[in-house]
């Protein structure tokens, strides 16, 4: 597995450095984090990074919006959404909108494994 | 075993909804400290939900505004041992300034309402709609609020070896956070 270049969107710091410590137990690389919507636009744009993850409840613009945005700019871009709820729905449009993955709260590292590096094999660069 | 509350009062059905939903979100708070936090109950009696008249917040509390079948708030009331142990637990394994704690701190408990909530709601929320959640905010005084209006206030309490967890569901929802912040 290619080392991955990572973007965290979530606002809560604490699970910003949970998720980073297990990515980069992992072999991946945490290239850049964003607490909101409109900073996490920016920071794809910039960090080109080849996953996402995605909270759904952001402040402001929220993960659903982010998400559909991203796809707008770049529609190969690889988004896993993160969330804890039963927001069945919220996942149904995030697939919709072309989220290659879900993750419900409490994070598993092996959960998280799994989703980020599926993801990469289904829908990364040389397979997408 | 009945809710102790059905057994007392006439509920409506969204009474009856809001002790289901409350006790659902009890059992999860108590899966949530033990499998998560490695923290013990001392005293948790199942399905048990009080209507109370007034909220006493203690030393942190998380709250979300939820809007699914109906409007309402949910809070998580800690004492402080309880939160600070629920953290130790919750940061193993990544550092923190010690100036980082406090926010930290709260964190912690934003992120347990959430997680709480969210997975609870799976069970409860209607297919093909939309649930909305506020972000948390934490409220970190202690205070107590008083019914007004046509608000209830339905309690659950958890008591465990690191001190207690209240949780509160208010409804129906409006104005509550903002009155829990005190700008009303």
């Amino acid at each position: 597995m290619k080392k991955l270049n990572i973007l965290i969107v979530e606002d809560s710091m604490i699970t910003v450095k949970k998720m980073k410590k297990m990515i980069e137990d992992m072999g991946h690389t945490v290239v850049g984090y964003a607490n909101c919507g409109e900073e996490a636009i920016g920071a794809f744009m910039n960090l080109k990074p080849d996953i996402i993850t995605m909270d759904i409840t952001l402040p402001g613009m929220d993960g659903v919006t982010c998400l559909k945005e991203i796809m707008e700019r770049d529609p190969k871009a690889l988004v896993i959404m993160v969330t804890s709820h039963g927001q069945e729905q919220s996942v149904v449009e995030s697939v919709e909108a072309g989220a290659k993955g879900y993750i419900l709260k409490p994070i598993n590292e092996d959960m998280l494994k799994n989703q980020i590096e599926e993801s990469y094999i289904r829908y990364g660069e040389d397979n997408g | 075993m009945e809710n102790k509350i059905l057994s007392e009062r006439n509920l409506t059905s969204t009474d009856e909804y809001t002790v289901n939903l409350s006790n659902a979100v009890a059992n999860r708070a108590v899966d949530y400290l033990l499998n998560e936090a490695g923290i013990n109950l001392i005293n948790y009696n199942n399905h048990e939900t009080y209507m109370v008249e007034d909220i006493r917040l203690d030393y942190l509390t998380s709250i979300i505004a939820v809007e699914d079948k109906m409007k309402f708030t949910l809070a998580f009331s800690f004492e402080k041992e309880l939160i600070e142990k629920i953290f130790v637990e919750y940061s193993k394994g990544i550092e923190i300034e010690k100036e980082e704690v406090s926010s930290y701190i709260e964190e912690t408990a934003g992120d347990m309402i959430n997680v709480v909530m969210g997975n609870v709601l799976k069970g409860f929320s209607e297919k093909g709609k939309f649930i909305h959640i506020s972000v948390p905010i934490i409220v970190n005084e202690a205070k107590s609020i008083y019914k007004y209006k046509n608000s209830k206030f339905f309690k659950n309490k958890i008591k465990t070896e690191w001190g207690l967890l209240i949780i509160y569901c208010i409804t129906p929802g409006e104005k509550a956070i903002l009155q829990m912040k005190g700008k009303e």
